[in-house]
């Protein structure tokens, strides 16, 4: 009897570990819409642990870069009912998908829901996916405080706060650009770090009303009119859109090489 | 006890029995609207069942759902007439030849249609109608419309085709006569193609061009380099505003026609929709 009983378990676990085994080795050999594929079929047929197939599935979905499908995958999860050894990684899945998603106010929101219901189970890696969603949202003070904690409870000695002195960073105003362009055409490029084509704009402007006063001084009413006042109005409005522009790429540049210190830090010490 | 060890084999396997209809899952990812995972594995049914007309069908529906359009029809060309599939598959097919660009191609397949009943032979009239209008057809569209208000279930999307020919006979604009009329005064050719805010742009313009080469004339002369160069500029807005009304009334024809070209087709495809649903 005993012997039956353990040949039927046998083949059950034999049938039931196949699927599983076949989407997992789809998976290590880089397969990745196969995996997804298969583990969707042991979701389909039922097999317990539903939740845990679905985070895989989720895993295949990231590594293709299918960041919302991976997300569509881990919704179909019931976070409140999902066993305790998946929890945190569902919330860390999640939080890091809406961060590739270019959804950081989501994955912040996600982390905070993880950190009041489970913090215990809270980790070091929610807490670096909290730095980087912290600073895509561009709140830099908070992403260095963050950093500082994570390094304090978790990190070894040796780090260094790539945003230390975030602080001191002058971000540009769009607003302050468009205004100084108005009072002073050309400013607005200068206080947006562009002082040539300040200059630029600034001669353009001069030039326009110099023509203008010109040809009203030589009787010509509709050239200094027109085309004087005209090609003054062009360059001033011009000159002002121009220097809010250039507000917003000093200020992404800016962004970019702070992303880039952040990003550089993790990757070395990874190494 | 060898009766038992059956019992427990059966119980066992009873995972995998629940399997054995080979399209189950892939009308489950259909169902949740999972296409790539759909086309992945209904080609790895066909690849075992290569015949298998459900499998077949549900892979060119994928890439259907997908718009990848030339590949439901691969799909669906291997379907036989025998299946009880073959009728719905025709009008996908010529509804996806037309959505292609291919109306010819769609007309031929919806003519071969043989209808199972007053409904499908009530849609077939109206997909043909559809196809004559894309192919500004109207003696041809107007034979079809006579076979139309046998089905109320498709008297809505009928209505809409007869407001549509109502609409594509309309008397078009002529690109030539927004040329003369904007030779004839700045910007009433683009008034006349519809474009109102550039046509009184253009009025401004070259009113402001006008003026200045009049100034320069009457204070210089007709030799002075002030006249010349406003003049030109003046001459080359016209010249090119000329031209510029004609293309706007092509333009503007083409977007309209577009418009309703896509109102036909969304008025096609409803009615494959709701008669096979």
């Amino acid at each position: 009897m005993i012997r039956y009983l353990l040949i039927c378990i046998f083949l059950f676990a034999l049938f039931s570990g196949n699927a599983q085994h076949r989407a997992d080795s789809l998976f290590r050999a880089g397969d990745f819409g196969g995996a997804q594929l298969e583990y969707e079929r042991l979701v389909f047929e039922g097999k317990p642990p539903v939740s845990l197939w679905l985070l895989r599935k989720a895993y295949s979905q990231k590594a293709q870069q299918q960041y919302e499908h991976a997300l569509a995958s881990l919704k179909r999860i019931n976070l409140y009912e999902a066993p305790d050894s998946l929890t945190a990684k569902l919330f860390y899945e999640t939080a890091l998908l809406h961060y590739l998603n270019h959804q950081p106010d989501l994955a912040l929101g996600v982390i905070q829901e993880w950190r009041y219901l489970h913090p215990a189970a809270f980790s070091s890696a929610g807490k670096v996916v909290e730095i980087f969603a912290l600073a895509e949202n561009q709140q830099w003070v908070e992403a260095k405080n963050a950093f500082d904690d994570w390094a304090r409870s978790y990190a070894a000695d040796g780090w260094v706060n790539p945003l230390a002195g975030v602080e001191k960073v002058r971000w540009k105003k769009r607003r302050t650009a468009e205004t100084l362009s108005f009072l002073l055409p050309g400013s607005g490029q200068w206080y947006a770090g562009s002082p040539g084509r300040g200059v630029v704009s600034a001669g353009l402007n001069g030039g326009a009303v110099l023509f203008a006063i010109h040809q009203f001084s030589n009787g010509f009413f509709f050239a200094g009119a027109y085309t004087g006042v005209g090609l003054f109005y062009l360059f001033y409005w011009g000159g002002a859109r121009y220097a809010v522009k250039l507000a917003e790429l000093k200020n992404q540049r800016q962004q970019h090489e702070l992303m880039q210190a952040l990003h550089t830090a993790f990757r070395q010490k990874k190494e | 006890m060898k009766l038992l060890f059956f019992l427990l084999l059966v119980i066992s396997l009873s995972g995998r029995a629940q399997t054995s209809d080979a399209n189950a899952f892939l009308r489950y990812l259909m169902a949740k609207r999972f296409f790539d995972e759909a086309i992945l594995e209904a080609n790895r049914l066909t690849k075992h069942q290569p015949e298998n007309d459900t499998t077949l069908f549900l892979l060119g529906l994928a890439h259907y759902e997908k718009k990848d359009l030339k590949w439901s029809l691969a799909a669906w060309d291997n379907i036989p007439p025998a299946s009880p599939l073959f009728l719905q598959t025709q009008f996908l097919k010529g509804f996806s030849q037309t959505f292609l660009g291919h109306p010819n191609e769609g007309w031929e397949i919806f003519q071969r249609i043989v209808p199972h009943d007053s409904l499908s032979a009530a849609l077939r009239t109206l997909e043909m109608a559809g196809v004559e209008l894309l192919r500004h057809d109207f003696p041809a569209f107007h034979q079809q419309a006579d076979g139309f208000g046998r089905i109320s279930v498709l008297k809505k999307q009928e209505d809409n085709l007869m407001a549509y020919a109502g609409l594509l006979q309309k008397k078009r604009r002529k690109p030539w006569k927004a040329g003369v009329l904007q030779l004839a005064l700045p910007g009433a050719g683009y008034y006349y193609a519809g474009y109102k805010g550039h046509a009184i742009y253009n009025l401004l313009l070259s009113t402001l061009l006008g003026l200045q080469a009049w100034e320069g004339y009457r204070k210089r002369g007709p030799e002075s380099v002030r006249f010349i160069g406003y003049a030109s500029a003046f001459a080359v807005l016209h010249i090119a505003s000329v031209w510029g009304s004609t293309l706007a009334v092509k333009m503007r024809r083409e977007e309209r026609e577009k418009t309703i070209h896509d109102q036909i087709l969304i008025d096609m495809h409803i009615p494959i929709r709701t008669v096979f649903r």
